[in-house]
Formats: structure tokens, sequence, C-alpha cells
């Protein structure tokens, strides 16, 4: 479960996930949009962690969350998960929704990458917050050195999703999700200063 | 390098079955990918959480309660372009759907109604690109963006506190504006470096005082005295004392520096509403700061001319369901407190707010006036 033991809102705490499944769900949620909560909360965090790796201000990482998940219920009445599941659905309206913020943005100067957290947590240590913020930044930093597709797969795989998720959202072959992942992971290892190891057999 | 062996490897990773055997991978690009999800593990932190936990909720209540009461809203004003949706996850746009004060949006069949509906939400957390014109480009009269309008018939009242504090300084600089607003409540007895980091871009703002006591120290522009005593002076030299619905105006950028003390017995909650001349700054908020609300806008207003600013604050009560929009091309900035953010949706570009609660929501309303500093005859070029 995505949410831990934070605590959620009010009205989102007496919801529970369970282990229903994505499809369990997303019936659940189209008869009553009032139990779209699960959903959301199912996928909140790695929805915002995708958010928040492709926009430079936390503030609008968290804007761009919302506006995923309200487009998410905006179109759910007419989701049809007989054909495509929930998940890579609701990643492909991510990555629609930061791809738009960035041609919006693309007329204005290229921002800081030093800005990863607009929003002080009053739970976290500044040590703490600093070192998200340093981790974010490097990661980034790493990422922007990758071509388009090769940047959209990594970005998706660190948010769990599987190679035929990647593939749907995207809308390229799971050949070519294979082949982007590899030549990604290899620039990553060569940026990383990380050696090319032999392959380890079965131990 | 066997692709299918490093995407079985990928693919038990993110499934969380890998235990470092069985995968016939090059294991620098398996550290490589181990090190990317340890960076890539962004914590939500507990406010961010909540205030998307905010606008989720309130939407699956507002569409929650919309599909029971499909009749609920005849006050409905809602003027944007009517997105559709498509299961890629774009917005189609449809051309624009003018809806004014009409209660037919609310009567249509709930297909439709449930589009419009989302549509509005959208709007108002930020979907959408547009920036408005340039004001009277030429003009050499000052440029109005007109104080708050209220929609014939929508049930807004009472404007309890207004003034408007002309600053002479800064100059803002032609082009794109950026618009800040927060709402914060600090603890007694804290202060901060104001704003505690560089300005990089001249901007204009004036802090309000909501309720507690702030000690403010730098260049302060102008001060609106609505509660203290003017003599009732700080002991601190140069700084000034403020209270409940007092404000002050500052010129923050280059070179600019303030502090501020919360120096009453009870928490001090402050707005600040800031009009940056530049591109959408990324700023850092100052530990210590409890954020109640905030609302930016990027791309607010285009500036023709170098201009200085008016700014204007009014408090309003919005009714139950009540909406506040400005007229058309002209904006506003509305901040309420950390109880009723939730109810309230605010649409970008133009800051349309409406209140979906049943009570009513005390709301503080920033507009403004620029008047465009002309150039030295001089200095002026020869217009065609």
């Amino acid at each position: 479960m995505e949410n831990g033991n934070r605590p959620n809102s009010p009205n989102l705490v007496a919801l529970t996930v369970g282990d229903a499944s994505d499809a369990e769900l997303v019936q659940q949620a189209k008869r009553c949009i009032a139990d779209f909560g699960p959903l959301y909360l199912r996928y909140r965090d790695r929805v915002y962690r995708y958010c928040a790796c492709r926009l430079d201000a936390g503030a609008e990482a968290e804007d761009a969350t919302s506006a995923v998940f309200v487009k998410a219920l905006a179109g759910l009445r007419n989701f049809d998960d007989g054909g495509t599941s929930f998940r890579p659905w609701l990643f492909r309206i991510a990555h629609n929704e930061v791809t738009d913020r960035h041609k919006r943005r693309a007329v204005r100067p290229e921002t800081s990458l030093t800005t990863a957290m607009d929003f002080p947590d009053p739970t976290s240590s500044p040590e703490a917050e600093a070192e998200t913020a340093d981790a974010l930044n490097r990661l980034r930093i790493l990422l922007r050195t990758l071509s388009p597709r090769e940047r959209g797969v990594l970005e998706l795989r660190l948010s769990d999703l599987s190679t035929e998720e990647i593939a749907a959202v995207l809308g390229i072959s799971v050949g070519s999700v294979w082949t982007a992942q590899s030549r990604a992971l290899a620039h990553v290892r060569d940026a990383m200063g990380i050696a090319s190891g032999s392959a380890t057999t079965h131990v | 390098m066997d692709d299918r062996a490093l995407d079985q490897f990928l693919n038990d990773l993110t499934d969380g079955r890998d235990n470092g055997l069985h995968h016939d991978v090059d294991q620098g690009l398996a550290h490589a990918m181990v090190q990317l999800r340890a960076l890539g593990q962004v914590p939500l932190s507990a406010p961010a959480q909540q205030r998307i936990d905010r606008q989720v909720e309130a939407a699956i209540s507002y569409l929650h309660n919309q599909g029971k009461d499909p009749a609920m809203t005849d006050t409905a004003i809602l003027t944007t372009t009517l997105p559709g949706f498509t299961l890629n996850g774009h917005v189609a746009e449809r051309g624009p759907a003018r809806v004014t004060h009409s209660p037919r949006l609310w009567r249509c069949p709930p297909a439709l109604a449930w589009l419009a509906t989302v549509a509005l939400l959208l709007v108002t957390i930020g979907l959408g690109s547009r920036s408005f014109g340039p004001f009277s480009s030429g003009s050499q009269h000052p440029s109005t963006v007109p104080a708050v309008f209220a929609q014939g018939g929508t049930p807004t009242s009472s404007t309890d506190v207004q003034f408007a504090m002309t600053l002479p300084a800064p100059v803002l600089p032609a082009g794109p504006l950026f618009l800040w607003s927060t709402m914060y409540q600090i603890e007694a007895g804290a202060g901060v470096e104001y704003p505690g980091f560089a300005i990089p871009d001249p901007a204009a703002a004036i802090v309000w005082v909501q309720s507690g006591k702030l000690a403010i120290g730098g260049d302060t522009v102008l001060v609106h005295r609505a509660s203290m005593d003017p003599s009732s002076t700080s002991p601190v030299a140069g700084e000034q004392l403020l209270g409940p619905d007092d404000a002050v105006a500052v010129e923050l950028g280059p070179g600019h520096s303030y502090t501020i003390r919360s120096v009453g017995t009870e928490p001090l909650v402050f707005a600040e509403f800031w009009i940056v001349g530049g591109p959408e700054p990324h700023y850092p908020y100052p530990a210590g700061y409890n954020i109640l609300d905030y609302f930016h806008m990027p791309d607010a207003e285009g500036l023709p001319l170098p201009a200085t600013v008016t700014m204007q604050l009014a408090r309003m009560t919005l009714a139950p369901k009540g909406a506040l929009v400005p007229e058309d091309g002209d904006w506003q900035v509305v901040l309420t407190d950390g109880l009723h953010a939730t109810s309230l949706y605010r649409a970008w570009p133009s800051g349309e707010v409406r209140s979906y609660a049943d009570q009513p929501i005390p709301i503080f309303v920033m507009t403004a006036t620029f008047t465009p500093v002309t150039a030295t005859p001089s200095a002026a070029t020869p217009q065609e």
C-alpha cells in the first residue's frame, strides 16, 4: 500500500485500499464516484513521485498530481477496463499532464534544479529535506541526459510500471521498451561512474 | 547485452520479486537501476499530501453531490473552454462554451453535466494556458484591472476591509508578470529573514495581517494602518509594527531584504501578495511558516511597458455556493484561511473563485492597477 502509515485527510481516512484489484476498485468507483478514494490512495504517492521527477517545483508537482486524478475522475465513466488496465491508463494521463505543462512552460527559461521541494514538511528535518532535494536533483540531471524516449521509459520504470504497461503508456512496442531501457541504463551507468560488470549467473 | 534478461530483472524489481539471483544481466546496469530507484523515492510531505488530498477529496465530493442533485446550482457561472476527454488522457478542446449565470448547464443530461463539472474542476486547479492580452498598449493612461467585480446575482456579500496602496517602486519591467500569494501562520516569538532568499526580478508586495502582531524591518514603501496606533513603534530601530488589518507595501528584488517577527502573544496570521516582474520563480518557503492557503498565477498579465502598480486588497465574505468572477480579461487573486481552502475552487488564470461550502467563507481578494512609466523623450523610439 502506497500511503503507508501517514495520516490522510479526514474523509479519506475511513477508506481502505485492501487487497481489491484495480479492476474491482474501478467498478466500485464507476458505480459510485465517492468510492474513488481507494484508487486514489493506492496511486497518489506514485503519481506524485512521477510528477515530481518530471517537474521542477514541488507546488507544480502537487498541482499536476491533483489534475491527474481529477482527469481520471473525468474519464472514469468512459474507461473500459476490459481492454486496458487502470494503471497504464492513469499514468498515461500523468504522462500527458506533465508533457502539457512542459509545453506551456516552454516559452519561459528553464528553472533551477535546486528547488526540488517548495514546501517544508514540519515533520521532516531540514537535513532530510535537503537530502531528498539533492537526490531528486541528481535524478533529474541524470534523466535529462537521455533521449525523450529513453527518459520516458525510465521514468515509468521508476513508477513501477511493467514493460507492457510502459509500452501502453508511451504507445510503443515492447521491443522498443527493451531497447530504450537498455540504452538508458547503460548511459546512466556510465554517467554514474559505475563499472560495467559481467553478468551474474545462477548463484 | 541481453535486453530480455534486463527486462525480466526490471520487472522483478518492480514487483518486489528481485532477490539478486537468477538474472543474467550486467551488474553495472542492475546497480544503476537500483541507484536510480533510490534517488527517485521522493517522499510526499505531509503538507503536500494534505493539499493534494483536499483537492481530490473536494472533487470527489463535489462530483458525488452533483450526481445526486444535478440542479443544485442555479447560480452557476462558468466562462471557460469546455474540454472533452479522451481515454488517452489528453484534453481535447472543443471550442469555447460560455455559460453565464444560467441554470441550463445543470439541467443537461448527466453525461454533459458531468463533463462540464469536471471542466470547471480542471480549470480551477490550473489546467489551461492562456495569457491575458497586454493592457492598452501605447496608452498614456493608467491601465486598469478593475477592482473586484461580482457577477450579477452572485451571492457575494459584505466587503469588510478594502484599501489600495500605490507603490512608487519598484518599476515592473515590460513582459510577463507572475502573481504569488500565500496565507501563513507563524508562531508567536518566531522571526525570519524576509523573504530569506534572493529575488532576481523586481517585485511589488503587500503584507497584510489578519491576526496577531507583526514586526517588519527593512525599507518598507508604504504602511496602511487599520488597527495599530501609529505611535506604537517597535523598540527595534527601523521596524514597523502591524496589527490586524494593517498592511505594509514593500519593494522586493535585487538588493532588498527584510525581517519579519511575530511579536504578539498569539500566532501571527498574515497574507502576502507579490507581483513579480519576471518569469515564474520557484521560491522556497521559509522554515517555520505554516501555509494556510496559497494561489499563484503565472503570466497573469503581460506589460507592454514598464509600470508601477497599485494593489488593492478587499476582505469579503463569500456566500454559500457563491462565486466571485472577474470581468472578461481581468483577474483577481483570492485567498482564504486554512479552514476553508478545501471549499474553494480557483480558476487559472482569471482567479475566478467559487465556493462549494454550505457556510459563508471569508476571502481576501487582491486586484491591481498598473500605471505605465513612459520613457523619456530622448529615449523614446519613434513609432510607425
